[in-house]
């Protein structure tokens, strides 16, 4: 508390101090998220005794020449059903004060890093997944000379309003060798390298528990002639959990490999990635949930944004897994045959992600598996998804955008159900989307989607079925919008399901002031963002979602 | 030119500072196998794991494992209850179904669960003697092996004397509670029943095992879901004492019309009880923070020897 109070008399002071100044700036942004629930037991949805809850978030910078400092204001009043119950109250659980001096940056309080891909540490916010996971600590950047971009922290780790036991420590190193050698050419050559240490007292009396467990990378990005390729290796030591029970604590080390080869010139993009992940969960203490790990794996399937082609979204395992990904982008040329007045971009994109062989990677007193390097089991799925974008301006008022997507979703690997339950569920899912401009600042907007489903036949049970969704906006630019639109499970395997689930939405936008007011039905499911996930449960009410910045 | 290279090599020995801080442990792993007690008192501290699960919890017997685990390295100092609250877990089938019809859920477990907020954030997960209460009191399994070794720290305040004597049906427990040190906050006593050994369906991470064996199940708890109040003032030596008789057709059939007139799909189906298996846990808590300063447990019917004690 007392540093808190600290932090509030330098910020108030540098206010009254230096507001006056040409050279200072005060910005921020604040959100505001509100929910009614009301019950639905049809839908499964349970409204909370509060009935209504809200979030809410205020940050605010000072910035001035070198210097900045700032603070997030959190309010969970209490928290929206789809966050963890742990984030409840008020509280200021992010402050820092920044200053930059002679190529030396330097961080006291709370900071977000990422070294490389992330592979071994990746501190973040995302509202969506309501993951925070900021460092309380002091931060170093340091680019001494040209090309040679250094970092080095020491902190906890944040997961709701606490702090980790677990002190975390991490330096990193990044070579630009043509900056560093100033080579001017069309190509560049960057090699990083990583180092991330956890220290937490070992007070179990029956296992022999690491108190420092490290984890380290290396990577390498070539640049050249349109081409770009990233490799990244991460390897991380003997991490158990710290149970009492023999067959939880595993010894065996962690590995990770990550590749990615891209290739673009006017027109055309090529991109084929791959991974291979074995027991890499890097969590900020032992012993805890996934809430606090502290790493993150970039996912290897396409992001999709159209709901029925993101019902069944693949979550990254951690603990094994193997991917590859390739995407072509292309783009007919305009005045082509295909290509058409305005050209045609085409998107295809294939994913496959598969278990590693023998499973994770086990190591303890009696057990000894090993997964194989780079070794995948090909009878076992975990997801799939080839999908087809076609995006055309067929006019100067109309745009379409085209998709059909083939997936397969091993619902209890991703969901963490029991082997057998649903199995692979498969579906094919097309999107149109075509959007129409009737009159200057006036656009209409129709999005249509239908996914069918085919259940594992192996399976004891079957997934929601076949779903259909009509979306339809109205957007008067630039102040106002509205929308409405039904997603209609008619194809559920329980007739009693066959539900609709509508919303209707409008908002007005004005200056840096974002309203917007919604009721409707949201149906339990699954949430990802770049692989992480969480399982967001049904509701039913009224939402008024405020944003503005300053 | 020269201060670059300065910078340069402070972090080049941070990294060198940093890297050789892992430590690498090689087998054996376990490097102990039982705890030894030195303590010659007469009561000594023990500890109460409340276990919140269910028969379609799939990570449930993971968790059972760890007390079981806990109970034979701290042998005699670990009691555990396993709470089965009203969850999509513990949700029975309907009669006639082949699998999962039994219904573990009882008022009391509901209760604690309200009061305790667990289950909201999936299972399992429990509480140390509820250390921790408001903030922290929630622990995963692989978190209460830490908050053990906390709690068996402390001193006991107080010791806890229990006898049973059952016939027909009928036991009369008797309670004696004798402080260990002068205190002053108000203290409640809780009387719970359980069972072991039940054998029924549970899920398990691969599998639907039809022949698992629930231990420690709470069945009833005999003075209310917060207990009653044995004082707020107490000298060392200090004795409090009660007797509770209790019909065990009784209480059984309480659970059975709860679960068919209080529970979503409830049906009834949570009878079959056994004396023989049936074991009195007896805890003592602070009032103002749950704090559970002392625990203990006899069988129900003396003579017997219960699994997992």
């Amino acid at each position: 508390m007392k540093f808190k109070n600290f932090l509030y008399i330098i910020f108030l002071t540098t206010y009254y101090s230096f507001s006056q100044e040409n050279n200072s700036s005060i910005n921020g942004d604040f959100i505001n998220n509100f929910q009614s629930y009301n019950d639905d037991p049809l839908i499964g949805a349970i409204a909370p005794e509060e009935k209504v809850l809200n979030n809410a978030y205020l940050n605010v910078i000072y910035t001035k020449n070198n210097f900045s400092i700032g603070l997030r204001y959190e309010s969970y009043l209490n928290a929206l059903m789809d966050f963890d119950s742990e984030f409840q109250g008020n509280g200021i659980p992010y402050r820092y004060i920044t200053y930059t001096a002679d190529g030396l940056e330097v961080t006291a309080g709370n900071y977000y890093e990422q070294f490389g891909s992330g592979l071994i540490l990746r501190t973040y916010e995302d509202k969506g997944l309501g993951i925070d996971n900021a460092m309380d600590g002091i931060k170093l950047r340091l680019n001494p000379i040209s090309g040679v971009y250094l970092k080095s922290f020491i902190g906890r780790s944040r997961t709701y309003f606490n702090y980790s036991e677990g002190i975390i420590r991490g330096v990193d190193m990044e070579m630009d060798i043509n900056e560093m050698l100033r080579i001017e050419n069309n190509g560049s050559y960057i090699f990083g390298s990583s180092i991330v240490s956890r220290f937490q007292e070992d007070n179990n009396p029956k296992f022999n528990l690491p108190q420092n467990v490290a984890a380290f990378s290396n990577r390498l990005n070539i640049m050249h002639s349109g081409f770009n390729y990233y490799i990244e290796y991460a390897y991380k030591f003997n991490d158990p959990v710290g149970s009492f029970s023999l067959e939880s604590n595993n010894y065996a080390p962690g590995k990770a490999l990550l590749s990615n080869l891209s290739y673009s010139k006017k027109g055309i993009g090529i991109n084929i990635e791959s991974h291979w992940i074995d027991h890499m969960e890097f969590r900020s203490e032992r012993a805890k949930e996934k809430e606090f790990i502290i790493n993150y794996i970039p996912t290897i399937s396409k992001q999709h944004t159209y709901t029925l082609l993101a019902l069944y979204p693949a979550s990254t395992q951690m603990e094994g897994e193997f991917g590859v990904q390739a995407d072509i982008f292309y783009k007919l040329k305009k005045g082509s045959l295909l290509g058409g007045k305005y050209g045609t971009k085409i998107n295809i994109n294939f994913s496959k992600i598969n278990a590693i062989k023998n499973g994770t990677s086990f190591l303890n007193d009696s057990l000894n598996i090993r997964s194989p390097f780079l070794s995948y089991d090909n009878d076992k799925l975990y997801f799939t998804d080839f999908n087809i974008e076609i995006n055309k301006k067929l006019d100067k008022k109309t745009k379409i955008n085209f998709i059909v997507s083939n997936q397969k979703y091993n619902k209890d690997i991703l969901e963490g159900k029991t082997p057998g339950e649903y199995g692979t569920i498969q579906s094919t899912i097309g999107v149109v989307d075509i959007s129409y401009k009737i009159k200057k600042g006036h656009t209409i907007r129709i999005e249509s989607q239908a996914l069918r489903s085919k259940p594992d036949p192996n399976a004891t049970k079957k997934g929601d079925g076949h779903w259909v969704m009509l979306l339809s906006e109205y957007t008067i630019s630039p102040n106002w919008f509205f929308s409405i639109q039904d997603m209609y499970n008619f194809g559920n395997y329980d007739q009693t399901q066959r539900l609709h689930y509508i919303n209707a939405t409008f908002g007005y936008i004005i200056g840096s002031n974002r309203f917007e007011i919604g009721y409707g039905k949201k149906r339990a499911g699954i949430f990802c963002v770049g692989g992480v996930c969480k399982e967001v449960p049904a509701s039913n009410g009224l939402n008024i979602n405020i944003s503005s910045s300053f | 030119m020269k201060n670059t290279f300065s910078l340069i090599a402070v972090f080049s020995i941070t990294i060198l500072i940093i890297f050789p801080k892992c430590d690498i442990v090689e087998s054996p792993y376990m490097t102990s196998n039982n705890n030894t007690i030195n303590d010659t008192n007469s009561f000594i501290k023990k500890v109460l794991i409340e276990d919140f699960t269910g028969h379609r919890c799939q990570n449930c017997p993971e968790a059972a494992e760890e007390i079981k685990s806990l109970q034979s390295f701290y042998e005699g100092q670990i009691i555990a209850l396993a709470i089965h609250p009203n969850t999509t877990f513990s949700i029975p089938s309907p009669i006639g179904s082949s699998s999962y019809t039994y219904d573990f859920r009882t008022e009391w477990g509901n209760e604690i669960d309200n009061i305790f907020n667990i289950s909201m954030d999936g299972l399992p997960a429990g509480m140390v003697s509820r250390s921790g209460f408001n903030t922290e009191h929630r622990l995963g399994k692989d978190e209460w092996s830490n908050i053990v070794l906390q709690e068996l720290s402390k001193d006991p305040y107080f010791g806890i004397t229990l006898n049973s004597n059952y016939s027909n049906n009928i036991a009369n427990i008797s309670i004696e509670i004798e402080s260990l040190s002068n205190l002053s906050d108000e203290y409640n006593v809780v009387v719970c029943l359980a069972e072991n050994n039940i054998v029924n369906w549970q899920k398990n991470t691969n599998t639907d095992l039809e022949d698992y064996q629930h231990n420690h199940v709470l069945r009833s708890i005999i003075n209310s879901t917060l207990g009653e109040s044995i004082g707020s003032s107490f000298q060392i030596g200090q004795k409090w004492n009660k007797d509770y008789i209790i019909n065990i057709n009784d209480l059984e059939l309480y659970n059975n019309n709860y679960s068919i007139n209080n529970l979503l799909a409830g049906n009834g189906n949570c009878g079959g009880w056994i004396a023989e298996n049936m074991e009195i846990i007896v805890y003592v808590y602070n009032t103002s923070n749950y704090a559970i300063e002392q625990v203990e447990s006899i069988p129900l019917i003396t003579e017997t020897i219960l699994p997992n004690k």
